[in-house]
């Protein structure tokens, strides 16, 4: 079946899950409202957003000088870098310090680079138990799922899915599990057992400062500090594109991260991780190791898709895409879901099946448009797309005709996301009223144009559709 | 045979441009890596810092009140606890040498009822209180029920790059504090308690900050009591 297929009929699965509908749903108005009253609330909000950019490029273009900083610097304070070509290499790093710290339980933060290399496998069949502390990331591990979203791990599941998972892995007993309380309060008891018991504990980076070879960590629950100080040792595994320059640099980031992701100027907690504890300190790790994976990454300097190594990691472009909210994250069958998940899982996997990924937009430009540190998003999803055309040119506009046909049997979401389209043709017209060409269907609109619809610009409209939300 | 690190630092550095030739630690590099462009747009200043402040804390879910001198503590946090509820105080600092009311607990790693914490500085931007591990446990700020944090009034800054000026070098964790624990993991319903504190109480110590933190915390804040442990 071809990937294309393959991604259909996964679409097609999800839009007839009521339940996934149900989550949906909510993290739909959740997510949209909550970044848009951030960002209105933030006079210097766009500011904010060009001083992230100019971060990353700045990162970027010294990424070789930033590294070796970081590694110096770490070194000094009493820590350890290592270097990770392939997922593999990370896996084996990661056992093997594991396995010289003899430990037989490690605590494990949200880390997005540890589920591209699929650790916790690779960890329980070095015999090794890994206990996830994220909610949500708990909540999948229970489940035996893989995340549907970077941020929200477990975005896909409803409240009642959650009891049931918890009343099938906590034999408590009579209880009542009906309000979300009483669930984080369960998971609370049942998780701060191991944050006390774990030998080692596994957390990702939201950055890594260069100049004193730190690494940032950004968390609401606070589960990601207790994984990283309690047990004796801390490994952080992440990718080298982190890296910042400066504390300064850092605190650019930190204001958008946020504000994009969930609509917080900041989170409850933000950490910086400096090497093991220092003599006098009561809590803290003896040893301390950065773990920093390429796979693919370097690859990419250089190159059209550089800007993608920018991204940030916030989930702004995925919360605002009309194609994730009606399908989810599992139907992009990719660690990273979602319009940065369509350039980025390519990039890195580059299995067949991730061929489609590209095609999965409407092109509607909202991506772009909340991406704090404004990666073109649909830009590199065509570049990607024009280079798989290359190799099989008609799949593409089949699959956007079959779509259409399975939408048009979901009224209320194919109004929703002709709502969108329409927007976005018109913006993509640029006011001419007329479309010369259309993203997929390039061999229709050779011959002919497309009369734009009208109504505003995108901008225009997207400002009303907030004033009314 | 080269290493993983020879070989990835390889290819970034042919990737990129001629920048990357100079060698790192230099104060070449430094300089380097950390020019800002000239021409950047700042952000608007923050005229009146603890107002800021506190308006950031009490929307970040802080529980805010004022003494005017450290003295004055003891009695404001036997008004806000439960006199049974058992303290933790942080043992590198003043707080560790005065009399509470309620029975103090050595510092455990396990289940803390309320902890008390010195911070070094808060952030006004964001309502955030700052934490150096060489002054409080890391623990004791994330496994207590309830955290109890003094800040100095004077110790306000307004954003975070002044913080890193003010602060110079920290331990080997510095953590940014600002609000409860939370998840929205469960249908992205806000719920507070996640794994660390169910509440954050800050006091503000001195600075004549009196009238600012009343006319932020109108009405009066209800009393607090401890939370049923789960
Ligand atoms: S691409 Fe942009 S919006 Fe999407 S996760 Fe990355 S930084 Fe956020």
């Amino acid at each position: 079946m071809s990937a294309v297929r393959q991604f259909n009929t996964r679409a097609h699965k999800a839009l007839a899950d009521s339940q996934l509908q149900r989550a949906l749903a909510k993290a739909r108005s959740g997510f949209v409202d909550k970044r848009a009253h951030a960002a209105a609330s933030e006079p210097d909000f766009e500011h904010m957003r060009d001083q992230a950019r100019e971060v990353r490029q700045r990162a970027l273009a010294n990424l070789a000088m930033c590294l070796e900083q970081f590694e110096q610097q770490v070194l000094a304070a009493g820590g350890q870098v290592h270097w990770a070509e392939t997922p593999d290499d990370l896996r084996r790093i990661v056992i093997d310090i594991c396995r010289d710290s003899g430990a037989r339980a490690v605590t494990k933060g949200k880390s997005m680079v540890g589920e591209e290399a699929h650790l916790n496998v690779a960890l329980e069949a070095a015999g090794i138990t890994p206990w996830e502390t994220d909610l949500g990331e708990y909540i999948i591990q229970l489940a035996k799922e893989p995340p549907s979203h970077i941020v929200a791990p477990a975005l896909h599941k409803t409240r009642g899915q959650i009891e049931h998972l918890f009343r099938d892995a906590h034999r408590l007993g009579e209880r009542a599990l009906d309000e979300v309380s009483q669930l984080v309060d369960e998971a609370r008891a049942v998780i701060r057992e191991r944050f006390l018991n774990a030998d080692v504990g596994i957390t990702g980076a939201n950055m890594l400062i260069a100049e004193t070879g730190t690494a940032v960590l950004v968390t609401n629950e606070g589960n990601g500090d207790l994984t990283a100080r309690l047990p004796r040792t801390h490994i952080i595994t992440t990718s080298f594109d982190r890296v910042v320059p400066t504390w300064d640099d850092a605190s650019k980031i930190i204001r958008v991260l946020a504000r994009s992701a969930t609509g917080q100027p900041i989170t409850s907690y933000t950490s910086f991780f400096s090497g093991p504890r220092a003599g006098n300190e009561q809590d803290g790790p003896d040893q301390f190791h950065v773990v920093l994976l390429d796979n693919h990454r370097s690859a990419l300097l250089g190159t059209e898709f550089e800007t993608m190594l920018h991204c940030i990691r916030c989930g702004a472009c995925m919360n605002h895409c009309p194609v994730y909210q009606a399908v989810g994250g599992h139907t992009y069958n990719a660690v990273y879901p979602g319009p940065m998940g369509a350039v980025l899982s390519p990039l890195l996997r580059g299995a067949p099946q991730d061929d489609a990924l590209p095609n999965a937009s409407s092109f509607c430009g909202r991506c772009e448009a909340v991406c704090p540190v404004r990666i073109p998003l649909p830009g590199l999803m065509r570049k990607l797309r024009e280079r798989e055309q290359q190799q099989t040119p008609a799949i593409a506009s089949r699959w956007l005709l079959r779509l259409h046909a399975r939408l048009s049997r979901h009224p209320a979401l194919y109004r929703s996301l002709t709502g969108w389209g329409s927007r976005a043709l018109a913006l993509a017209a640029g006011g001419r009223g007329r479309l010369r060409r259309i993203p997929l269907l390039g061999g229709w609109s050779r011959e002919r144009d497309l009369p734009a619809p009208q109504g505003g610009s995108f901008q225009q409209q997207w400002q009303a559709r907030k004033g009314r939300g | 045979m080269q290493s993983a690190r020879e070989r990835i630092l390889g290819r970034i550095r042919k990737a990129s441009g001629p920048g990357q030739a100079a060698s790192a630690g230099t104060a070449d590099s430094q300089a380097l890596i950390a020019a800002q462009p000239a021409a950047q747009a700042s952000l608007r200043p923050i005229d009146d810092v603890p107002a800021e402040f506190c308006q950031q804390a009490l929307a970040a879910g802080v529980e805010l009140h004022y003494c005017d001198e450290l003295a004055a503590l003891p009695a404001a946090c036997a008004k806000v606890l439960d006199a049974q509820a058992r303290l933790t105080v942080s043992t590198a600092q003043a707080l560790a040498h005065m009399h509470w009311a309620n029975s103090v607990q050595p510092y455990v790693r396990g289940s803390i009822e309320v902890g008390l914490v010195q911070a070094r500085l808060g952030i006004a931007e964001t309502g955030t209180a700052c934490f150096d591990s060489r002054d409080v446990p890391s623990g004791l700020l994330f496994l207590s029920d309830i955290l109890l944090v003094v800040l100095d009034g004077r110790h306000l800054v307004d954003r975070q790059e002044s913080a890193w000026q003010r602060l110079g070098p920290v331990g080997s964790a510095l953590h940014l504090v600002t609000g409860p624990s939370r998840t929205a993991d469960v249908e992205q319903t806000i719920q507070v308690g996640a794994h660390g504190p169910r509440r954050l109480v800050l006091f503000l110590v001195g600075g004549g900050l009196a009238q600012v933190v009343a006319r932020h915390t109108q009405p009066a804040p209800s009393l607090i009591t401890l939370a049923s442990s789960p």
